[in-house]
């Protein structure tokens, strides 16, 4: 444990490294004034992990130091014992109120300002021990995104983005749906054009961010809708809409992709994804896809879509959106 | 890895060690006795202005404080308890508190803290 002492008595420094040095504590460093303890808390490269600190000290005292120290985020919950010949209780609690942690009066007997010391400890391993847990959080956290590589083909989830479901889900409501009909049902899908490139450049989880918005854009531009989306993997995303009347997908493609543009989305490092949606045919379903036939149309609109849309970015990127903009 | 306890051996490293330190401390003590009797007599000489008679009282309440800080643990703990009456009566005088603390009684509380520390200069042959 590194702990600077600060007090303005040499022998009293003296003191605490012969004290503290026998009972286990043998990285102390001393300073004589505040001045020179903020030059060596500043130019620390490993930060102290607890400070003794005397009261009364010429200039800026202990307590304006004890202050000062907490102010700095580093330092925010390190023990700082306060270590003074003055008992009186405003001193005490003028201590506390600045931060203090503790508070050992002169004179002071070695093993027991070695106990306190250790109490400290105690505090500065308990806190150690929890900044490794967020270090196997960090750990596990990278594990992770190791195992939720994603495959281009793969149909994942999309958690928490409205109306925006699996794919197996989409089928068993697909199922329950055409039980009872079909009526005024269209199922089509969306591709992000270049989704082969972009998967490339992108880390999985960039590449789950990237389709996660992608998703909240569709599932908004056909928000005046009864809808479901999921992706379907392979940068395609299929819909289930609901609606009187033939639906306007050129308004809706443009609307989904006005949102993505709007979104100004970028990878982890601030590189922007320019892509364009574009959406394929239609399918227009009614009795006569009852049952399987419904989840039939289902793929039928992803093909179509996967058909249909541009390989690469065909020179169309610079095509404006903004008329598609919702009310 | 920290110590969980004491070292069973830790008493007596800090014993040899405060030793090493009451040698120290002698040396400091025969400075600081020079220069609290300097101040006593300052104070003892006769009516002063204010701002010089509070400097002198300022000045032996920091070398009572810094004899109290050690002396004690240093195992002169009648030392530390005389000096620490004349912290306080200098403390009490200097921020004028209630009942009042004269010049006079700082004085006095110096004078049994100098023999004190006379005293130990003595017993260790200085």
């Amino acid at each position: 444990m590194r702990i600077l002492a600060v007090d303005d008595d040499e022998m009293i420094l003296e003191l605490l490294s012969a004290s503290l040095g026998a009972v286990g504590f043998a990285d102390l460093t001393v300073a004589s004034s505040a001045a020179q303890a903020q030059a060596l808390i500043a130019a620390a490269r490993i930060p102290f992990d607890c400070f003794l600190l005397d009261i009364q000290m010429p200039e800026v005292d202990g307590i304006d130091l004890c202050r000062a120290i907490r102010r700095d985020p580093v330092y925010a919950a390190a023990p700082i014992v306060m270590i003074t010949a003055m008992s009186q209780k405003s001193y005490i609690d003028r201590a506390f109120a600045a931060g203090a942690t503790d508070y050992v009066t002169k004179p002071f007997e070695p093993v027991e300002l070695g106990a306190r010391i250790r109490l400290a400890a105690k505090m500065v391993e308990a806190e150690r021990a929890l900044t490794e847990n967020r270090s196997a959080v960090a750990t596990l956290r990278a594990q992770l995104e190791r195992e939720r590589f994603v495959d281009l083909n793969e149909p994942i989830s999309i958690p928490d983005v409205d109306a925006v479901i699996d794919l197996q889900a989409l089928e068993n409501y697909l199922l329950q749906l055409s039980r009872s009909g079909l009526f005024a049902t269209s199922i089509f899908a969306f591709k992000i054009v270049g989704i082969e490139t972009i998967y490339a450049a992108t880390s999985p989880i960039d590449f789950r961010y990237l389709l996660t918005d992608v998703a909240e854009a569709v599932s908004t531009a056909l928000r005046s809708h009864e809808r479901f989306v999921s992706y379907a993997g392979n940068g395609v995303y299929v819909c289930v809409a609901h609606g009187r009347g033939a639906l306007d997908l050129e308004v809706i493609e443009g609307t989904a992709n006005l949102i993505v543009e709007e979104m100004a989305l970028t990878n982890s490092r601030g590189v922007p994804l320019k892509f364009r949606l574009r959406v394929g045919s239609p399918v227009r379903v009614g009795l006569v896809r009852a049952g399987r036939g419904a989840v039939d149309a289902l793929y039928v609109a992803i093909e179509n879509a996967e058909h249909e849309a541009p390989k690469a970015e065909d020179g169309r990127s610079g095509e404006h959106w903004s008329q598609f903009r919702l009310a | 890895m920290e110590p969980e306890s004491v070292p069973p051996d830790a008493r007596s490293m800090i014993a040899s060690r405060l030793s090493a330190l009451r040698i120290r401390f002698l040396d400091v003590l025969e400075t600081r006795l020079t220069e609290c009797e300097a101040l006593r007599d300052h104070l003892d000489a006769g009516a002063l202005p204010e701002p010089e008679r509070d400097s002198a009282v300022r000045a032996l309440c920091f070398a009572a404080h810094k004899t109290v800080g050690v002396a004690a643990t240093l195992g002169f703990a009648d030392l530390g308890l005389l000096s620490q009456r004349v912290e306080m009566a200098a403390s009490d005088h200097l921020e004028r508190r209630e009942p009042p603390t004269t010049v006079r009684m700082v004085v006095a509380l110096a004078d049994d803290m100098l023999g004190e520390m006379a005293l130990i200069l003595a017993e260790a042959g200085r």
